[in-house]
């Protein structure tokens, strides 16, 4: 090959790896750093085995990494200086790398929590007697709203969205109504449970000890619960999950 | 706790009734004059309130308020009772060029209950070298809340249509006064005796409304006569 | 390399044109009310009302859906046409656009959220036209109300913040708001809202809190149009355009982060490690250098009796501990010194951190409110006139002090401007195995905690909290953190060195 004019190879060779880096880190969602590593490790291999197939690219390539490490007397101060500082921070910088890696991070325990365990085998077959009477169902509402605005707005929120004026002091955070995840999923006995057992009517699966749902079967009369439960539905249009 | 509350709305009531009976008043010159003059009783004994204690500002509030809002004179007499004719709807003109001065002094409202006639300006003035407020609770005018530190010597205020207005200071709890926006001249104040007059009165007959921020309300029926002096005596019932 | 381009600039357009579609999707923007609303729109305004407010401002807009006796501040009564955030003059009512700004974007610090994920522009815009039939006032209004004109601003300097300050003294915004802006002035506990309800003057430390938002426009027009239904005026008459600039500046400067948002929250309380006597006042400057860690409180409304309003929204710590002792401070707002008053029914102002008593090896601990009949918790409790005190817990309704002889916690509290600190000291281990916690370095330890106000009306179970954190007391790095490294420069210098001599040789040959 000819000698080539313009940028040197090893300029394009840090320009492809920047190049690639970059690309890659725009991927949305956001790639794991274990394959941007796999892709990089890769990009790195093949443009090494690009400019080392000739011996001519190899020494065009690998020319200026020679010059600096020897050192080129006929070379200007700044680049004698630099040369020092680059000879310099090389091992420096692994030192640092080294310092990353056997530096204790703590970070606290994963928190595995089952966020909804299995009901105990009793409250599987209820169902909410205040739909039987539909002739009642706006009395059954305004019961139903009463209460939730009376006990459970302060976390849950006046958006049914989890994110009432005391969610932000409680982890995990106050369910999410509105989210497809939770009532929507669920049948309504299933939702009666959690309502009158709250937090400490957990399995241990489910942190108990970390929920601040109340257990609102001392609080509450059963008409009320299940009324806060048929509210709960109409107002964020959910339809709860029945046996197929 | 929710005194103001009853207030604001006794207030309100008192304003709708009132608004719903009274026709556009018109002014002119009167060519017959009557008088009407009074005197306002407290039936029974009502308890005298307590003076209050001033936890702050003693410097110029003084270690006491006497409270205002009962004054009794001899024999059971009502100081600062409010007196109106309710259905007068011509009689002289009503003083919109007039300035009426409402001061804060020593941390009390001077006078504690002002007339001032509707258009005309309520010049509130701060006499004290500490920062007060002017907060009015009123419902058929706009209610403001201005503060008045010590370098605001005067903030001139409209009223647009009749009131009590409840006005208070907030940074000194016990501070309070009522502001009466007239739309017609034939409004009067008691004195410390409990007496009133009315001056300048078409003969005629009227309802008369007697009203006291403790004591409540009533009315009474007048007749005045050209060029003589109708007599009335009222007690209120609290 | 013309392809390399071409992917580029694809690249970075991409974010650019969706930016645009999602403005062009709301035409007008916000800035455009209807002109007069149509019966229909009432109707639509009435019928979201119904549905998403009427529970705590009431069928009636009075303010009295069954939500509102829990509630503080309580819902606004729109019957007198009181709004707080105004952009217009004392005693006139607020613009459209404010209405519709404060249905959109909430109160800070209240009950009230921002709807602009539940309701469209045009919904809200009905809502609008439907609350303005609350009040006669709107229809009575002849002229739309006239905007307040925010002048040419001044920025923030040292210079005109200590203006401002001189003007909060002068003004005397000290009087309610307090000698250094928590909120604790001499005339702060005596305000009440026009309703007569009880209401707080703004702690100016806690911009998250402001109901009108915390940019510098908003804190001016607060001061120039006053917050109506509340004890708070307008200054228009005392603050030209420029002092209310100065008093603006002054409120910003009061802020820990000039960008007034909450503290983040962060899950671990470290504990560092310090050499030699940790002190014991909570002035010190010591405690200036040590890291803070910031937890927001909310009331307890799990167990009767539950607290609705608590009074105190978060705590700040730091802890430090040496060979001998774990310190902790706290410092928390409370507008009142409280104390334990048997003939007044008044109780002490308080805090207090929780512990398991046995760190638990998996997952399982202590219920967060005060334990639990299984697992047991430890409570170091600083109360205004009670001291230090040490507690264990099964329950909310089982707490009990520890003997006096296993008290050996000891604690050193001060109450300034609305603010209390207090410095705890533990020995990181104690005698009483049983019912201490023991503390031991490298371990993530549950925590977390509590604080009465007792002028709110706060004791045992009334009471602000958080749930579980994490305590974490940093091991001093073991010694292979420095060798390693240096082991690792000594051998990369070393291989370069080598390098270098032999190319520097392959030249000569």
């Amino acid at each position: 090959m000819n000698t080539r004019r313009g940028i040197p190879l090893l300029v394009k060779f840090v320009a492809v790896l920047v190049g690639v880096y970059v690309g890659v880190r725009l991927v949305r969602p956001p790639l794991p750093s274990s394959l941007v590593m796999m892709y990089m490790t890769l990009t790195v291999c093949g443009v090494l085995v690009y400019v080392s197939i000739y011996a001519e690219t190899w020494q065009e390539f690998s020319a200026p990494l020679v010059e600096l490490f020897r050192g080129s007397p006929e070379r200007g101060g700044l680049w004698q200086g630099g040369r020092q500082v680059v000879l310099g921070l090389i091992p420096l910088l692994l030192g640092f790398g080294v310092y990353q890696k056997v530096t204790p991070s703590f970070t606290p325990p994963a928190e595995q929590r089952v966020v909804h365990p299995a009901p105990p085998f009793e409250v599987m077959g209820l169902t909410n007697p205040l739909q039987q009477r539909p002739d009642r169902l706006q009395e059954h509402l305004e019961l139903g709203a009463r209460v939730y605005f009376q006990n459970c707005v302060y976390c849950h929120g006046d958006r049914f969205d989890g994110e009432g004026h005391f969610a932000h002091g409680f982890n995990p955070p106050p369910a999410n109504f509105v989210d497809a995840g939770t009532i929507a999923q669920l049948q309504e006995s299933y939702v009666f449970w959690r309502v009158s057992t709250g937090g400490p009517g957990l399995p241990a699966e489910s942190t108990p000890w970390n929920s601040a749902m109340p257990k609102w079967d001392t609080m509450l009369n059963e008409e009320e619960r299940w009324a806060v439960v048929l509210y709960l539905y109409h107002q964020t249009g959910w339809k709860p999950r029945t046996w197929e | 706790m929710r005194t103001w509350l009853v207030v604001l709305g006794g207030v309100g009531l008192l304003i709708s009734a009132a608004a719903g009976s009274s026709l556009a008043y018109e002014g002119a010159a009167v060519a017959e004059k009557g008088r009407v003059s009074g005197i306002v009783k407290a039936a029974g004994k009502p308890p005298a309130p307590k003076p209050i204690e001033v936890n702050k500002d003693q410097a110029t509030c003084g270690k006491s308020q006497p409270a205002e809002s009962l004054i009794l004179g001899a024999g059971n007499s009502v100081k600062n009772a409010v007196i109106r004719l309710t259905n007068i709807s011509k009689g002289k003109p009503l003083d919109t060029a007039a300035k009426v001065m409402l001061d804060q002094a020593k941390c009390r409202f001077v006078p504690h209950v002002v007339i001032v006639p509707v258009g005309a300006t309520l010049e509130i003035k701060n006499s004290d070298p500490i920062t007060h407020n002017v907060h009015t609770f009123s419902i058929e005018n706009d209610p403001i809340n201005k503060a008045q530190p010590k370098t605001v010597p005067i903030i001139p205020t409209k009223f647009t249509a009749p009131e009590i207005v409840k006005t208070q200071c907030d940074i000194h709890k016990w501070m309070g006064t009522w502001i009466v926006a007239a739309d017609h001249p034939y409004y009067a104040v008691t004195d410390d005796k409990g007496q009133f007059k009315l001056a300048d009165v078409p003969p005629g007959t009227y309802q008369m409304e007697i009203w006291h921020e403790t004591l409540g309300k009533m009315t009474k029926e007048v007749t005045v006569k050209a060029n003589a002096e109708a007599s009335v005596s009222v007690e209120l019932k609290k | 390399m013309r392809w390399a381009c071409l992917i580029l600039l694809m690249i970075l357009l991409t974010p650019s044109t969706g930016w645009g579609q999602e403005k062009g999707a709301s035409p007008g923007g916000a800035g455009a009310p209807p002109a007069a609303p149509s019966p229909q729109d009432l109707q639509a305004g009435k019928r979201i009302y119904q549905k998403w407010c009427m529970n705590c401002h009431g069928a009636q807009g009075d303010g009295a859906g069954p939500a509102a006796d829990f509630l503080r501040p309580r819902p606004r009564d729109f019957r007198q046409g009181l709004f707080k955030i105004r952009t217009t003059q004392s005693g006139q009512l607020p613009s459209d656009q404010d209405l519709f700004n404060v249905i959109t974007k909430g109160m800070p610090g209240t009950g009230m959220p921002g709807w602009e994920k539940v309701l469209t522009e045009a919904e809200r815009w009905q809502l609008v036209s439907y609350l303005k039939t609350f009040s006669r006032r709107f229809a009575r209004a002849s002229a739309p109300p006239e905007p307040i004109r925010i002048g040419t601003q001044l920025p923030l300097s040292a210079d005109s913040a200590a203006e401002g300050k001189r003007l909060f003294r002068e003004i005397e915004c000290f009087k309610c708001h307090g000698d250094e802006g928590r909120g604790d002035g001499p005339s702060a506990p005596e305000l009440t809202d026009d309703w007569g309800a009880p209401i707080r003057p703004a702690n100016l430390r806690k911009p998250w809190t402001f109901r009108g938002g915390h940019t510098p426009e908003a804190l001016y027009l607060r001061l120039q149009s006053g917050i109506a239904g509340s004890p708070m005026p307008s200054f228009a008459d005392s603050l030209d355009n420029e002092k209310t600039w100065h008093l603006v500046n002054y409120v910003m400067s009061l802020w820990q982060d000039s960008s007034g948002n909450n503290p983040p929250l962060q899950v671990v309380l470290k504990a560092r490690r310090v050499e030699g006597e940790i002190p014991a006042q909570p002035g010190e400057a010591f405690w200036q250098d040590q890291e803070p860690f910031y937890y927001p409180l909310v009331g307890q409304v799990i167990r009767e009796p539950r607290l609705f309003v608590p009074s105190v929204d978060g705590v700040q710590v730091q802890a430090v501990y040496n060979d001998r002792e774990l310190a902790l401070r706290l410092v928390w707002d409370d507008p009142t010194n409280s104390k334990a008053d048997a003939e007044q029914g008044t109780f002490e102002d308080a805090a207090a951190i929780e512990f398991p008593v046995q760190v638990p090896p998996g997952a399982k601990r202590p219920f967060f409110l005060m334990g639990d009949a299984e697992l047991a918790v430890q409570l170091l409790r600083w109360g205004s006139s009670s001291g230090m005190t040490e507690l264990n817990g099964n329950g909310l309704d089982k707490l009990q002090p520890q003997s006096e002889s296993s008290q050996e916690s000891t604690a050193v509290g001060e109450f300034q401007n609305g603010q209390y600190q207090v410095v705890m000291k533990r020995p990181l281990r104690t005698v009483n195995t049983a019912q201490d916690i023991q503390f031991e370095t490298g371990r993530f330890i549950p925590v977390a905690f509590f604080a009465w106000d007792g002028s709110n009306g706060e004791t045992g179970g009334k009471m602000a909290l958080t749930s579980w954190f994490y305590f974490f007391i940093e091991p001093a790095l073991p010694k292979v953190t420095y060798v390693y490294p240096a082991l690792a420069v000594v051998i990369a210098g070393g291989l370069q060195w080598w390098v270098v001599r032999r190319l520097r040789q392959t030249k000569m040959d």
